[in-house]
């Protein structure tokens, strides 16, 4: 592996950590069923593949080569059985599950730091055909049976630690038969029985010494002092207790896999859990609202204990609120971790040289944005480095550096975050996308004159029709586009394209955060009170819009040495003009909003608003304040540029 | 029954086990050339017996002969996968069962 693929050697996040695990527990208890039952059904087969397929990627992805190819050596060998049927041969089989406890060793070496295991022999094996793979294995005894401790089910431990506890003795009891015991009537039966006499038998198995010879192992509970050792020796029994400590069978020292401090949580269960701390907050404003009006009847002093309690709630309320928004939250990072390996495949099929650089990964978006961000990025990714980036030869005689590079970088703003995927490559063929303009009927034929950045874009992702003879579509970034276009849209968010011929393109999609509590400006215009998020206001001026001068019909007021266009907000939003003294400068620039009033901030729960039949350009979410009004949560930004 | 059958072949002497545990302490203290063996066993089932000797370098190449109630599909698949080298079902013609345990003598093992 190089070394361009940035944080393979850095920790592994623990969601990676929790799938890594499910998968190889899955392989193991698969391969350990095939080997009991000897044979396996098509569904389940599948969904081991599939498994293996994962952990492989997965192994892949962190830089654990070891792992990886282990996983695949396990495919492969596994192949035959992709419609079911019998298992394959001992040799194969036992190098498989074998091959499935490493998947785990691998993991754990990593965790601690150990260096990677080398699991070379193993891969030969599984590579082999069953028949001299048979003859390979050294004739390994049954697991667990080699060092004399015997496999328990997890029933069977609990029960010992039960007896344990309850003053019972807990005793291995080996015996080995001979011919001269034999002839006595001393057999494996004879001594079973006489154990079953005096206690319970837990196990019973027989077990191979390394000369060669078969001995008996049980193990037995029975009342303290029931089986005494001395007893038992003449008849060849070795009787000791039973050491409850012992590692599991299978592990020779291996460190033990801890568990990843994480649980995997359904969304819903946070949704569940975000609903009601949205209303807590709700009744907690209530509450205080109540006791405001309290002060009238009762002296102030009487009150303060119940004002400094109704402090600490709200105190606490927040620090819940931040709590269980937090918990949603998950770095972008994780969709930003395919791009360098599906980049490097690109590269390699088209003969590229092409860097990816990553920043902005600890920026946290809602878990359910960032699942979705995965695809769109992956288009916006591979068709840079398919389309975007030239090849070395055309790079240097651009004089370029022969390596393109695509950046992708994400960025949190004050109620959005900012994702940006940007190339050094050609930037977009005007020419190419003007032809699929004319082709897909988006442009009236012959069209002349520069198209400008929204409308490449648009063209870009319209849905391309399917071949149609003769003409050429191909503007080079068509695939996925599409997607990519409505991917964004369904997270309420926007795509914009920025490019320079020769020099490069940039694509930046904005995702709205799901803030579900936010802080906001309330505000009266028109007869009607809108909600405007605080992180979205620069600033509240007082001016007088009358009498302002004007520019193309619009008032215009001097604003840091420049001037700001003033937009009355009701009429903005359809409702009469007014004549507001109070605007708002929308954080970003570009308009300002005049309104009659401003009724102070509050607190808000956002509801946001999914159906796409009420969703509105400017209009971001409602709220219900705690009298039962119900207000529109206004994006000021969204409403200066459709309105500028 | 199995032992009037097989005693009918020449020159075999016959060991009986009642439970698993006793076939392998048997086969382990004087050598066998043949295992007929039951899979519903109370101690340790007949799959398990027949792994373990397949597991040892000693044992794994004893042909054995797998005669049990279960006739099912599944049941002779198993055992067969564990390394049976025939499988007769009960009840059994006496005759059958000493005409393939002799070949099974003869030959040392399926091929």
């Amino acid at each position: 592996m190089s070394e361009d693929e940035g944080g393979l050697d850095g920790p592994l996040p623990e969601d990676f950590l929790a799938e890594y695990e499910e998968h190889q527990a899955g392989i193991e208890r698969a391969l350990l069923e095939l080997e009991r039952a000897g044979a396996i059904g098509e569904a389940d087969v599948a969904v081991l593949l599939r498994r293996l397929h994962t952990l492989k990627g997965l192994s892949g992805m962190v830089g654990l080569g070891e792992a990886a190819a282990l996983a695949h050596a396990m495919e492969s060998a596994l192949r035959g059985l992709r419609h079911g049927g019998r298992a394959p041969a001992k040799g194969v089989l036992d190098a498989l599950i074998e091959a499935g406890r490493a998947l785990a060793l691998a993991l754990s070496d990593r965790r601690h730091g150990a260096a990677p295991r080398d699991f070379s022999a193993l891969i030969r094996l599984l590579s082999a055909d069953g028949e001299t793979a048979a003859r390979e294995v050294p004739d390994a005894p049954l697991p667990s049976t080699a060092e004399g401790s015997i496999a328990l089910t997890a029933a069977q431990r609990r029960e010992i630690k039960k007896s344990a506890r309850a003053g019972m003795d807990v005793l291995r009891a080996t015996f080995g038969p001979s011919v001269a015991l034999s002839a006595r009537g001393v057999t494996v039966s004879s001594v079973r029985a006489r154990l079953e006499a005096r206690g319970k038998i837990l196990s019973a198995a027989p077990v191979v010494e390394p000369g060669g010879s078969v001995r008996f192992e049980f193990v037995v509970v029975c009342p303290r002092g029931a089986v005494v050792p001395g007893d038992w020796a003449p008849d060849g029994v070795r009787v000791e207790t039973y050491d409850v400590t012992l590692p599991e069978a299978g592990s020779d020292g291996e460190p033990l896999l801890s568990p990843s401090n994480t649980i995997r949580v359904g969304m819903d269960k946070l949704d569940d859990l975000m609903g009601i701390v949205g209303e807590l907050v709700v009744k907690r404003a209530r509450l205080s609202e109540l006791t405001g009006g309290l002060s009238r009847w009762v002296p102030r002093h009487e009150l303060r204990a119940l004002d400094e309690a109704s402090l600490q709630l709200e105190r606490q309320v927040h620090m819940l609120r931040e709590a269980v928004t937090h918990v949603r939250l998950v770095p972008i990072g994780g969709a930003f971790a395919r791009m360098p390996f599906a980049t490097r495949a690109v590269a390699r099929e088209e003969g590229k040289s092409i860097r990816v650089e990553l920043s902005g990964q600890e920026t946290e978006l809602d878990k359910f944005v960032v699942d979705r961000m995965t695809e769109p990025l992956l288009h916006l990714v591979r068709n840079a480095a398919a389309h975007g980036i030239e090849r070395p030869e055309g790079r240097r005689a651009a004089g370029k550096p022969a390596e393109g590079r695509i950046s992708l970088r994400a960025a949190a703003q004050a109620d959005r975050v900012v994702v940006e995927v940007e190339d050094d490559g050609a930037g977009i063929d005007a020419e190419a996308v003007r032809r699929r303009g004319a082709a897909l009927g988006l442009l009236p034929p012959g069209h002349e004159g520069p198209l400008d950045e929204d409308r490449l874009l648009e063209i870009l992702c319209a849905p391309g029709l399917s071949t149609r003879a003769g003409a050429d579509l191909g503007s080079g970034r068509g695939v996925g586009m599409t997607a990519v276009r409505d991917a964004v849209r369904d997270l309420g968010g926007r795509l914009s394209l920025r490019t320079t011929p020769g020099a490069g393109s940039v694509f930046t999609i904005e995702i709205p955060v799901t803030m579900l509590i936010i802080q906001a400006l309330l505000v009266q215009d028109a007869g009607r009170t809108y909600a405007v998020p605080s992180t979205s206001v620069e600033e509240v001026m007082e001016a007088s819009v009358a009498g302002a001068a004007t520019i193309g019909g619009s008032p215009v007021l001097a604003y840091r040495g420049g001037t700001l266009a003033v937009a009355s907000l009701g009429q903005t939003l359809g409702a009469a003009r007014t004549r507001g003294r109070h605007v708002l400068v929308a954080r970003g620039g570009g308009l300002g909003f005049a309104v009659e009033r401003v009724l102070g901030q509050k607190e808000i729960v956002v509801s946001p608003l999914t159906d796409p039949w009420v969703r509105s350009p400017g209009v971001s979410g409602a709220t219900r304040l705690p009298d039962g009004t119900i207000l529109l949560i206004l994006d000021l930004k969204t409403l200066a540029r459709t309105n500028a | 029954m199995v032992r009037a059958s097989l005693s009918s072949l020449e020159r075999v002497e016959l060991e009986e086990a009642t439970t698993g545990l006793e076939a392998i302490e048997r086969i382990s203290l004087s050598p066998v050339d043949l295992v007929v063996l039951d899979m519903n066993m109370p101690d340790m089932h007949g799959l398990e017996v027949i792994r373990f000797l397949r597991a040892q370098e000693a044992y794994k190449r004893i042909p054995i002969l797998v005669l049990t109630t279960r006739d099912d599909e599944a049941s002779r698949r198993d055992a067969m996968a564990a390394g049976a080298d025939l499988y007769m079902s009960k009840p059994f013609d006496p005759k059958a069962l000493a005409g393939r345990a002799g070949e099974l003598l003869e030959s040392g093992g399926l091929p």
